[in-house]
């Protein structure tokens, strides 16, 4: 079990831009995504109304029965990451891919269901057999990616809640170790739907102003809309087919709070541990990271929590240790984050830049970390951390080297 | 070197009784349960969960939060602060809970968003199932949870990867499901499923099978380092000696009937390097009653290099189709088949009208030693797997 594991190709689309440059560079300018969420029913008695949504792009997937937007997402994304890498069609076609996602299909679903509903609760129609069929599994955006790109590797799709495309990284890279695998699409996507924004808005844990995670004045999260992959293959494979390499995934860590359903452990002892695993398996010492991709939701228990667990695992290290928390610009992607953030902390490390925290004005001193504050900071960057922790106290970590 | 995973614990909550003893005597007097829908009625949450806890959780999350309190029990494993950081779980759930989301979404539907309930939000996840067995058992190495139709073997070979991987000594793997109304209308409008009026004939690998039955519960299985097994003294249900999987681009709502993508899972479990297909004793098929994927299934069973005559066996006309349950629920049939040297027959099965006038273990059960199990996985939407599970020896 010695292979190395490196990353040969990433992308993503978000409410920042169609693609990862425009993304990337909305994020080094501390732009924020953050609007109206016009994709879902505004309820009037909601206590927010925001949400950062992918401006959509509408032309991909066209001709198939279901045009379900984290299909398309996700089709675009793996198409921009090949064509930006130049990731052969015979790598993909050998490869495998796991997704991570917390409700791909969901908005096909709904509107099924809402016809279910109004004609008495009966299938009318092949149409809505297929949307029912299709929306159901939360693995509808996976399979399509495996058609599109006639995929014959191992594949699986994974809901962990927040955690779900970090914890997809995990699995694609342990693949790549064991020698299941040679080479691994690791992806998240998540579109908003009504069922998740009147989730998170029953929870009481939206923003209804400015998203700034780490600020005193912090109110909660805002939702987003992301999709994100990630070309993982082993060392010698990479080098034989002479792929350019961008970083290596060098570690990672899980743990679990076991705790509750939504809540974290607030003492963060756990989630601290997961940043040790990752450190540990990347054969790091903490002082060598030089920037962590936190969490950092913005909701008052995350925050409070990640930074006590940050300092936990670092000790005195993480003074010089920079932080930022980019769903401040990118919305919490909820399934799609944790890829999301990673393809950040990849490009932090091919461009030698760290993204900031956008709207960060009065940084909450519970939070007292070495925060980026709204502008990004040139620096060299070797070993970059993200961290990914979510409801059901799943915590996840990804250590990435140059 | 990597590390050896075997199998030390098995729980479970079936239609046809909630104890591994119980669940293989059913199996083994091939009696096909009477209906489309197969209950579960001898589950009482309140044995194994705290009322207020339960109240909270989907019948989904309850069967697995049962099984997976079994299996432990099973594996004679306490879990404490010297433990609970090495323990992970891997479950599988397709259809989280079905029943949940509809109720969910139709309150939304006729009273607006903000009238959502936060409490049944968190719970009808795909995950809650598998953060509550964490949460009742203060598991804290992780948790994972696979969404896919063919979810259930899969769960059991990312749950061994991570032990191979050495992110736990300990992994529960298995799934849990729960039949919802909706679920089961899209079923029969796509004609996977059979209906209230030709269930009789819904037979696995039958020629004339009208399609699947639908089943629910739970099925867990501990998965343990091997040397962490031997050193706490634990019995040893047998050894996860080889496993693949493989995608194959065909669509939500369809199979290969020619079985491509689940000869190329047979062929990386064979690659594995443990087990020769020529040493594999029984097979227990995936097959459902739905014939496209029954078919597809034998032809790529057809094409290995194994022995003649070989028993073939299925167990979903006794406990019907669990989804992200099945695969668990095969494996613990497996295991007991290996250790009671007996393999439970096709309920209802004739060997006059087997599909593509094969031979199954039909009838009554089959008395045979078998050392090496091969359980194998194919759903509409592409994903299969293979698993080969063997007798231990050190």
């Amino acid at each position: 079990m010695t292979n190395n594991v490196v990353v040969t190709g990433v992308g993503c689309i978000s409410s920042l831009g169609n693609n990862m440059e425009a993304t990337w560079n909305s994020i080094i300018q501390g732009k924020t995504g953050v609007g109206r969420a016009d994709r879902v029913k505004i309820d009037p008695e909601y206590p927010s109304s925001l949400a950062c949504t992918i401006k959509f792009d509408t032309g991909y997937n066209e001709g198939g029965l279901v045009n379900d937007p984290s299909i398309i997402e996700l089709l675009q994304s793996i198409q921009q990451m090949k064509k930006d890498y130049d990731a052969p069609d015979e790598i993909l076609h050998s490869c495998g891919i796991v997704v991570g996602t917390t409700a791909a299909g969901m908005s096909t679903y709904e509107r099924f269901h809402e016809r279910y509903n109004k004609n008495n609760r009966r299938i009318c129609g092949i149409n809505d057999l297929y949307e029912g069929m299709v929306g159901s599994l939360l693995s509808c955006a996976m399979e399509q990616a495996i058609i599109m790109y006639n995929m014959t590797g191992p594949s699986s799709t994974i809901e962990t809640a927040c955690a779900s495309s970090a914890i997809a990284c995990v699995n694609a890279y342990d693949m790549i170790r064991l020698g299941n695998a040679d080479v691994m699409i690791a992806a998240g996507v998540d579109m908003l739907c009504n069922a998740t924004y009147s989730g998170f808005s029953s929870l009481r844990l939206m923003e209804d102003d400015v998203y700034r995670p780490f600020d005193i004045n912090r109110k909660g999260l805002v939702l987003g809309e992301a999709a994100s992959v990630m070309l993982l293959e082993s060392e010698e494979h990479a080098k034989q087919r002479g792929a350019r390499i961008i970083a290596r995934l060098s570690g990672c860590g899980m743990s679990c709070d076991a705790y509750d359903m939504t809540a974290p452990d607030t003492e963060g002892g756990e989630a601290a541990l997961s940043m040790c695993k990752a450190l540990k398996e990347a054969k790091l010492n903490p002082e060598e990271i030089d920037y962590i991709n936190a969490h950092g939701t913005g909701t008052n228990l995350n925050d409070i929590m990640e930074t006590t667990a940050i300092k936990r695992a670092f000790g005195d290290a993480h003074r010089n240790i920079k932080v930022s928390s980019t769903k401040s610009m990118t919305g919490h992607t909820l399934g799609a984050a944790g890829l999301l953030e990673a393809v950040f902390s990849v490009l932090c490390i091919r461009d030698n830049i760290l993204p900031p925290t956008a709207n960060l004005e009065t940084p909450d001193g519970n939070c007292s970390l070495n925060h980026i504050i709204n502008n990004a900071l040139k620096r060299d960057v070797k070993a970059v951390m993200t961290n990914s922790l979510g409801f059901g106290g799943i915590n996840v970590s990804l250590v990435f080297t140059r | 070197m990597c590390k050896r995973v075997v199998i030390t614990g098995i729980g479970l909550v079936s239609p046809i009784g909630s104890s591994k003893d119980t669940y293989f005597e059913s199996l083994c007097k091939g009696i096909k349960l009477d209906g489309p829908v197969y209950p579960i009625n001898d589950f009482k949450a309140s044995d194994y969960i705290n009322a207020n806890s339960a109240r909270k959780m989907t019948k989904s999350a309850q069967y697995g939060v049962a099984a997976a309190k079994m299996s432990l029990e099973d594996a004679n494993l306490e879990i404490d602060e010297s433990n609970s950081r090495s323990i992970g779980v891997v479950a599988a759930s397709t259809f989280g809970s079905g029943g949940g989301m509809d109720k969910y979404l139709t309150n939304i539907e006729k009273y607006g968003g903000s009238k959502a309930s936060p409490i049944a939000f968190v719970n009808i996840m795909h995950q809650a199932t598998t953060a509550q067995i964490c949460i009742n058992n203060k598991i804290q190495g992780f948790h994972v949870t696979l969404v896919t139709p063919g979810s259930g073997l899969l769960a059991i070979e990312r749950g061994a990867d991570m032990i191979r991987a050495e992110r736990a000594n300990i992994v529960l793997s298995g799934g849990s499901e729960e039949i919802s109304p909706i679920i089961m209308d899209l079923g029969k409008a796509g004609s996977f499923f059979c209906t209230d009026d030709d269930f009789e004939k819904s037979i696995p690998l039958h020629n004339k099978s009208t399609g699947s039955c639908y089943g629910q519960g739970s099925c867990f299985v501990v998965l343990e380092e091997m040397e962490h097994a031997i050193n706490r003294g634990a019995h040893i249900y047998g050894e996860i000696s080889g496993y693949g999987d493989s995608a194959e681009a065909l669509g939500t709502l369809w199979v290969d009937p020619e079985g491509n993508g689940l000869g190329r899972a047979f062929e990386r479990a064979f690659n594995m390097g443990n087990v020769c297909s020529k040493n594999i004793d029984c097979i227990f098929a995936s097959a459902n009653g739905y014939r496209p994927s029954d078919r597809g299934e034998i032809k790529a069973i057809s094409r290995l290099d194994i022995k003649e005559n070989i028993p073939i066996t299925a167990v979903k006309s006794t406990i019907g189709e669990c989804f992200g349950a099945s695969g668990a629920f095969q494996v613990a049939a497996a295991l007991q088949s290996m250790n009671k040297s007996v393999i439970p027959p096709i309920a209802g099965m004739s060997n006059a009208e087997a599909l593509d006038d094969n031979r199954f273990v039909s009838g009554s059960s089959l008395k045979i030693n078998v050392a090496s199990a091969l359980i194998s996985s194919i759903y509409p939407g592409g994903e299969n797997s293979a698993l080969i599970i063997s007798k231990w020896n050190k």
